[in-house]
């Protein structure tokens, strides 16, 4: 036994070397951070003091709370007004860039250049766009078609739709890109095709292009949601999850439970939710768009 | 789908060639054509120039010294250009401490994962040894999980490590790169086992194996990883945030970030420190765009 073990070792165990730093880190911040999860969203702790088992009752904050549901509704609303209108002008970007004219290599270049743009900067900017004075800068530009200056993040009710045109000023040429993936796929033939039998532009676009293109669209919507569900620094550099609580997200809320006022059960509860609704969510819509499993990132 | 697609240079080309053939023998439609071309040139430019305009107006106001919020159109090139603002982002806070964190945790963070996602992605790729697919698949699984959901785990072992507010926090969780060995098995699985087996017979060990001859043909993943790493590092924003405590620990978009959501500051300094921040990965782009796009659109990460 021991020598077949030590047998096997000497034949294998260099690979193992090879994987180990992987694997023990893996074991540690991956396996190790995800375990410790589970456990702590049952523990009452704040670090300083002995962690205490708690039950169910970080849980019951969850759902009792008015902190989570206002976080789980701007959460959601922000989803609502980044995935679709994402999806659509990714897609036009995509379709622009893709016609057959030169210089479009350099134009789709501009188009990508705010996704390498580090989100500290992008709040900086921003932040200054939306300034609510008649001199901010959108408020500037909408006065040259007559409207009148909008309050931006420093209201309410515009809080949250800002902080979604940002997102999509940063992150639609990344869509773009996944867009221009799965254009370039298409069999040259079938284009073709449809083209002697006559089909005009938006009919090849609508009839033929499209429905080739489910897997971009689940990636798409896939990617988005979660990033949405996600959002974090958006609304922690844009707003600070302001005013009153209106951009108040579900990882803004973690943040603040875990790291100001020191309830880390409580926000891994809420980093339970966020995991169990993005895998929820992938096995959805890998369900509903009847794809291959894994398919697409490989 | 072919990922790389993307990246050929006219992929389309051929296909459009044809059609322009086809229509322009089409009468009405050559001169519909030229109308189509013309506004599609308008619309791409429009467009390009919103997505532009920001970054140009940030850097407009960088080195405008008299530069405040609250004046707007500003000149595009300030009759006073100068830098003072980028003499006083230093001045006034700790920019070059941050910096150099930046820089610092970015570069020993990428050499440690070249090494470890290369030696990983090997033993993956060209290794035959039990459970091998039991663990890569495992780990794969792993990419499913959003740092955000088990950021505050982490950060309680990292701080039992001892390792919060210090570099080695700031770095050896970094080093779990998934995404980065499966590039690299992916890549190395492309090439020809026969450089394996003769290297092999002639007496090279693993290791040797990895480092003469697999690492070198694996160039292309390891740019892709390298650069792709460059940018995420620069720009991560949440985990340092986490990890770090004290202001001259931070790395530049961190600590940037407190200068904003702190007592104000200048704008037209702030602004001089966003356009910093913005050079390196901007730099990096310009120059190796292909692995920028080829390495984002593979990674369906965002």
């Amino acid at each position: 036994m021991v020598a077949r073990k030590l047998r096997l070792f000497r034949k294998y165990g260099h690979w193992y070397l090879f994987i180990s730093p992987l694997v023990i880190l893996f074991l540690v911040f991956g396996l190790g951070s995800f375990l410790f999860l589970f456990v702590l969203s049952f523990m009452k702790w704040d670090l300083l003091t002995t962690a205490q088992y708690a039950g169910l009752r970080n849980y019951m904050w969850l759902v009792d709370g008015d902190f989570f549901q206002v976080a789980l509704t701007n959460t959601l609303l922000f989803a609502l007004m980044f995935v679709i209108p994402n999806l659509v002008i990714s897609l036009v970007l995509a379709l622009i860039v893709n016609q057959p004219v030169r210089g479009r290599g350099l134009i789709r270049g501009m188009y990508f250049v705010p996704v390498v743009i580090s989100i500290t900067v992008v709040a900086i900017i921003w932040r200054w766009l939306y300034s609510p004075s008649s001199t901010g800068p959108l408020n500037y530009m909408l006065a040259l078609v007559g409207i009148p200056p909008q309050e931006w993040i420093a209201s309410v009710r515009q809080a949250l739709p800002s902080v979604a045109i940002m997102s999509l000023w940063a992150s639609t040429g990344y869509y773009m890109l996944l867009w221009l993936a799965g254009l370039q796929s298409i069999p040259e033939e079938i284009i073709d095709a449809a083209l002697v039998d006559g089909a005009t532009r938006s009919e090849r676009l609508w009839y033929v292009i499209l429905p080739m293109l489910r897997p971009t669209w689940f990636l798409i919507l896939l990617i988005s949601t979660l990033g949405s569900l996600k959002l974090f620094s958006h609304a922690y550099l844009l707003t600070g999850g302001g005013p009153v609580q209106a951009t108040h997200t579900i990882v803004l809320l973690m943040w603040k439970e875990a790291f100001i006022h020191q309830h880390m059960g409580r926000a891994a509860a809420i980093a339970i939710v966020l995991l169990v609704v993005a895998l929820l969510l992938s096995w959805l819509m890998r369900r509903y768009f009847e794809l291959p499993s894994g398919g697409e990132l490989q | 789908m072919s990922k790389s697609s993307v990246l050929r240079p006219n992929p389309a080309s051929e296909r459009e060639i044809l059609t322009q053939k086809r229509e322009r023998r089409l009468e009405p439609r050559t001169i519909r054509k030229g109308i189509h071309r013309t506004s599609v040139y308008v619309v791409m430019l429009v467009l390009g120039l919103f997505m532009i305009a920001p970054l140009v107006l940030m850097v407009s106001a960088s080195i405008n010294p008299r530069f405040h919020y609250f004046a707007f159109p500003i000149p595009l090139w300030p009759r006073s250009a100068s830098l003072v603002n980028y003499g006083r982002i230093f001045a006034i806070s700790q920019t070059g401490r941050w910096l150099f964190n930046s820089f610092f945790i970015a570069t020993v963070t990428i050499a440690g994962r070249v090494f470890i996602c290369g030696l990983a992605g090997y033993a993956f790729a060209w290794g035959n040894f039990p459970k091998r697919d039991l663990i890569f698949w495992t780990l794969m699984t792993f990419l499913m999980v959003p740092i955000e959901a088990t950021i505050v785990p982490m950060f309680i072992i990292i701080a039992r490590l001892g390792w919060a507010n210090r570099y080695e926090g700031l770095i050896v969780p970094y080093l779990l790169y998934i995404f980065g060995t499966f590039l690299m098995r992916q890549y190395i699985i492309t090439i020809p086992r026969d450089y394996h087996d003769a290297a092999r017979v002639d007496g090279a060990s693993e290791f040797t194996i990895f480092w003469r001859i697999v690492f070198p043909m694996a160039k292309p993943a390891v740019a892709t990883l390298v650069v792709l790493s460059f940018v995420e590092i620069w720009n991560d924003f949440l985990f340092p945030l986490v990890v770090t405590q004290s202001a001259e620990m931070r790395p530049i978009t961190v600590g940037l970030a407190t200068m904003v959501t702190g007592r104000g500051g200048e704008a037209g300094t702030i602004t001089a420190g966003a356009t910093l921040v913005v050079l390196p990965t901007l730099l990096v782009y310009l120059f190796f765009q292909r692995y920028v796009v080829q390495g984002m659109a593979m990674s369906g990460l965002k």
